[in-house]
């Protein structure tokens, strides 16, 4: 899933200066599950601006909605009516919500609420992790479902580096090295054999390098 | 400090606690629960919970937001709490309210935590006086002017 994580209030609020009508829109999908931008923080950054701004003597009035999925137009045309009330918009959906909310409404200033961090997984309760990075090429076969892209500092395509210790990476001793992850689990899947060919440069064009990427599926697309 | 003295429902124009209490903390605060009543000049409404780590940061902000002068939480000790992680739970809750207020400029010691002894009744109404007096010295929460 998509992993955020809330801004710092004051610089949300710093943004809506001269706006009276307000609307904090939480997500109810990715961002809920990474406890950023779901309906109980959706509350929680409402009650928040409300006082910042008070504080600041401004008596804007701010309203709370929480839609489904800020990413289909289907699930962002039931909070329309709460929108197009409001002279401003705060998103608490990633930055592909702020996207689609900001072109279904233009005009309107949709501001983001949350920095869009990456994709990942919750480990466990409280903790998230990064473990995709989106490069269009996935290759994770290789390195027994460890994305070297996505957890790897260097995102070496042949690891590890000189700078693995005891299995940490060099840069924070509380950072695994993703290619002591990826040699023992080829270890234990009894793969290791798929390290002793060297892996080309990647293509990079796949990833952010080559542009904005699309996905087309001819027989569905209208 | 008795629910048979009680202070107007509403706090009018004088200092007002919300006080959230874990029911396993004191027995007196499970008597008392939901009462208005006044301690040194300060009216407290107190909440009672079923664990302290039943409070969720929009309990504190709301109450801030809606008119209190500052809000209380009172756990068992961390050892003791029943259900494991509760009061730990509560205590990195209320770090994130005060976080927030720090990040709005609201003075964050306006969120009292404390622990309160379960075999001493007269713990909570020491714990309420000593925060009646330290909101005295706060003085009106800045979103009442």
């Amino acid at each position: 899933m998509i992993v955020a994580k809330a801004k710092d209030i004051n610089e949300i609020a710093d943004k809506l200066a001269g706006y009276g009508k307000i609307l904090v829109a939480g997500c109810a999908t990715c961002v809920a599950e990474c406890m950023a931008g779901g309906e109980k923080e959706t509350a929680i950054t409402a009650s928040a601006l409300r006082m910042a701004l008070k504080l600041r003597g401004n008596q804007a009035e701010v309203n709370e909605i929480t839609a489904e999925r800020q990413c289909e137009w289907e699930l962002i045309e039931e909070i329309a009516t709460q929108v197009n009330e409001a002279e401003i918009v705060v998103s608490l959906a990633c930055g592909v919500g702020v996207a689609c909310m900001s072109e279904r409404f233009e005009p309107k200033p949709i501001i983001p609420g949350v920095n869009t961090v990456f994709l990942g997984h919750r480990e466990k309760a409280g903790l998230w992790m990064e473990r995709c990075a989106a490069c269009g090429d996935c290759t994770v076969d290789r390195t027994g479902g460890i994305c070297p892209v996505a957890r790897c500092a260097k995102s070496l395509q042949n690891g590890p580096c000189g700078g693995s210790n005891d299995g940490k990476c060099e840069i924070d001793p509380d950072v695994d090295c993703a290619w002591h992850l990826i040699i023992e689990r080829l270890k234990a899947m009894g793969k290791l054999e798929n390290l002793k060919e060297n892996t080309p440069p990647k293509n990079w064009a796949t990833s952010r390098d080559g542009g904005p990427r699309k996905v087309v599926i001819e027989d569905v697309e209208e | 400090m008795s629910a048979n003295n009680p202070a107007p429902d509403k706090p009018g124009n004088g200092l007002y606690l919300v006080a959230f209490c874990c029911a396993n903390s004191s027995s007196k605060a499970t008597e008392l629960s939901k009462a208005v009543f006044e301690v040194e000049g300060v009216t407290i409404r107190l909440v009672t919970l079923a664990c302290s780590s039943k409070l969720e940061i929009l309990h504190v902000l709301r109450a801030l937001e809606t008119g209190a002068d500052g809000v209380g939480l009172w756990t068992c000790p961390a050892k003791a709490c029943k259900f494991g992680r509760g009061s730990i739970r509560a205590g990195k809750r209320i770090e994130r309210a005060r976080r927030i207020l720090d990040q709005i400029g609201l003075e964050s010691k306006r969120v009292f935590l404390a622990e309160l002894n379960p075999d001493d009744e007269k713990d909570l109404d020491e714990a309420l006086k000593q925060t009646a007096a330290e909101m005295t010295k706060l003085g009106k929460s800045p979103l009442k002017t």
